[in-house]
């Protein structure tokens, strides 16, 4: 029961993460390599948050408001202009946003990690079926599925989640219909990196808020959102819990091959399904 | 006073009162990790050592520093820079195969070579050379003074986790012989945790299930913290005694919470020791940087004062007689006791410390590493090969 749980858990948290960067890289086709620095300021701005006000909701909350603030800044300032350049442009461009936000985390926190707690009640463990699992990793689990239904209903069956498709699927008919492109465009890399921030804060209980945490999640990230399928809610969750059962299982039985058996996982979807296991074949014509 | 610089290959000069010679001034350069994983334990080391020189020599002069963003690769390269400098003195870093790489090069040109913050056994075994001198401890030392703490607890058995990597799974092995040697404890079962991995949960359900009632966790730095934040949370030092050779310090164990009371850990220094040297460094490390220093800045000051302490008494900057004089050279002014070098492996003998983390006396840090017991040299140290 608890190996489910854990990977269960993996998985969500990834899921937040990564859904974001399949809104981006998906969407508006902009490799981020800043999402990992997204993610660690969004933990770093939690536990600024808890500081002030003592309470992690509120920071669940306001730190990735925040943001989707300071992203969409970004995209206007800079990201917007390398849209229609070549990716080496883009991959330059997010490299340096990192070094950015990294250097600011460090003049604002320093190098020392910071404690972010689990919030009262789910600090403890329950007792599932003969194994203790931690109750903030179930938090995270029904956390994430609200997340994705979320993403799922405002994506699929929403006019917002229309026009998004719409000017994902061709941005000129769809400025030609009225729709107001670059405004469209601002949002979705403003509420990426928002989720990127909200993933940060949800990993704070569990890991160390530290300047290295950008850096061990990045990877996994572009693998969940290739497995998925570039702009698939629905396959980023598949990837992920994928991902997340994977790594439990290796933990449990074989915790030294845990990294290949992740990579074989996306050499294989690489071979069988280079589009994702769940991305919709277009009609051409 | 010279401004410290992170790039750049030129070297700052200490003024040195020298009784003779042509060279006035005694020369320092050092390659250290300011930014990486390790960037805190380098700029611990950098305000000690700068400390040290300032303490030594009565005037405030800087080093010149290189950081190497704690990849061998580029300690290498700016350890090549540096050197080509003909500096009187190399120090770095603060890895294992960063201290390795820059070991060939100071070999190479043959400067003396002070590793204050390099702990693994080949810097003093196999890969020992000519001109590289450790005053800080080795790290099978820590297998002993963890050892020493199973025979103390008594556990009946002792379940174990360290990272999937050569040096760690070998250091493993060394500590189950030590302890299955000259103990009663079994062990109860063992986790190999691959270097990127962050999520222990699993593991940690393994050892519970293992029935053991002490858990060895060689899991240093951010890991460690990691490991000790989701143990906390299913309250597995509610089930088993927690310990490791570096696995927590103060700094750690505020980034961790209540989960780090109660578990015990050996450390090189802390700043509570109750001795003269010690408090004289911790009220001017105080005075100058408005914070306690960690272990990493007092192994770095000690390393360094020593050195320039034996500079002095020596009489002369000459590479070759400070290295001679080096080898039996006694640090009585050490911040932990004292420190005798051997000749043989060019290894500082010095004691060693284990603790436990506890609730901070009000107005300090919030968590403190107490102090439990000390090891004297010869329980610790391995006879010279």
């Amino acid at each position: 029961m608890s190996l489910v749980v854990i990977g269960l858990s993996i998985g969500m948290l990834l899921f937040l993460l990564a859904v974001g960067l399949t809104l981006i890289f998906g969407m508006l086709g902009v490799i981020n390599f800043a999402h990992g620095a997204l993610y660690m300021l969004g933990a770093y701005l939690a536990y600024q948050t808890v500081q002030w006000t003592g309470s992690f909701w509120v920071a669940l909350v306001a730190a990735p408001l925040i943001v989707v603030a300071m992203a969409a800044a970004m995209e206007f300032v800079a990201i917007r202009r390398v849209y229609a350049r070549d990716h080496f442009y883009q991959v330059l461009l997010t490299f340096g946003l990192i070094l950015v936000i990294d250097e600011l985390v460090r003049s604002v926190w320093g190098l020392q990690a910071k404690l972010l707690s689990a919030p009262p009640g789910l600090g403890s463990s329950v007792s599932l079926l003969g194994s203790d699992v931690s109750a903030y990793r179930l938090f995270l689990i029904g956390f994430g599925v609200v997340v994705s239904l979320v993403f799922f209903l405002v994506l699929e069956r929403s006019k917002v989640g229309m026009v998004v498709r719409g000017c994902n699927h061709d941005s000129e008919m769809a400025a030609c219909l009225g729709i107001d492109v670059a405004k469209v465009r601002t949002w979705i890399f403003a509420i990426g990196s928002g989720m990127a921030a909200l993933g940060g804060v949800a990993a704070g209980p569990l890991y160390p808020v530290d300047t290295n945490m950008g850096f061990a999640v990045i990877i996994d990230c572009f693998m969940v959102v290739v497995i998925g399928g570039m702009g698939n809610i629905r396959g980023s969750l598949a990837g992920a819990l994928l991902i997340g059962m994977i790594r439990a299982v290796g933990q449990r039985y074989v915790p030294e091959l845990i990294g290949v058996l992740t990579y074989l996982l996306f050499i294989g979807v690489l071979l069988a399904a280079p589009q994702g296991l769940f991305s919709r074949r277009m009609r051409q014509a | 006073m010279q401004k410290i610089r992170l790039a750049g290959a030129a070297l700052a000069v200490l003024a040195f009162a020298h009784p003779a010679g042509a060279q006035d001034a005694y020369r320092i350069a050092g390659v250290i990790s300011l930014t990486g994983p390790l960037g805190f334990s380098g700029i611990s080391f950098k305000k000690a050592s700068d400390l040290a020189i300032e303490m030594h020599n009565g005037g405030k002069v800087g080093g010149a520093w290189e950081d190497d963003e704690s990849k061998p690769q580029v300690t290498a390269q700016k350890g090549a820079k540096l050197a080509a400098g003909n500096p009187d003195l190399m120090l770095g870093s603060a890895t294992t195969p960063s201290t390795l790489a820059l070991m060939k090069i100071t070999e190479q040109r043959k400067i003396p070579h002070l590793i204050t913050l390099g702990g693994g056994d080949p810097i003093t075994g196999a890969a020992k050379t000519a001109y590289a001198w450790r005053t800080t401890i080795r790290l099978d030392m820590e297998n002993r003074t963890g050892a020493a703490y199973v025979r103390q607890m008594k556990f009946k058995k002792i379940y174990g986790v360290s990272f999937d990597y050569q040096v760690t799974r070998q250091r493993w092995d060394a500590f189950k012989q030590l302890v299955l040697s000259t103990s009663e404890t079994k062990i109860a079962g063992e986790s190999f945790s691959p270097v990127d991995n962050m999520d222990f949960s699993l593991i940690i359900e393994n050892a519970i299930r293992s029935g053991a009632d002490g858990f060895w966790i060689d899991l240093p730095g951010t890991v460690g913290t990691a490991f000790l934040k989701q143990a906390a949370q299913v309250n597995l030092k509610g089930k088993m005694k927690l310990f490791g050779p570096v696995v927590v310090d103060d700094e750690a164990a505020a980034a961790i919470g209540d989960g780090a009371l109660g578990v015990s850990t050996g450390t090189r220094w802390h700043w509570s020791l109750d001795n003269p040297e010690s408090k004289k460094f911790v009220e001017a490390f105080k005075k100058k940087y408005n914070e306690l220093p960690d272990q990493y800045a007092g192994e770095a000051y000690d390393g360094l004062a020593w050195w320039l302490a034996h500079v002095e008494k020596i009489g002369t900057f000459d590479k070759e007689k400070l290295l001679q004089g080096f080898a039996t050279s006694t640090w009585e002014k050490s911040i932990k006791g004292k420190k005798v070098m051997r000749a043989c492996d060019h290894q500082a003998l010095q004691v060693g410390y284990w603790g436990e983390i506890v609730a901070g006396a009000a107005g300090g840090p919030k968590y403190v590493l107490k102090i439990t017991a000390t090891f004297p040299p010869e329980d610790i140290f391995p006879p010279c090969q």
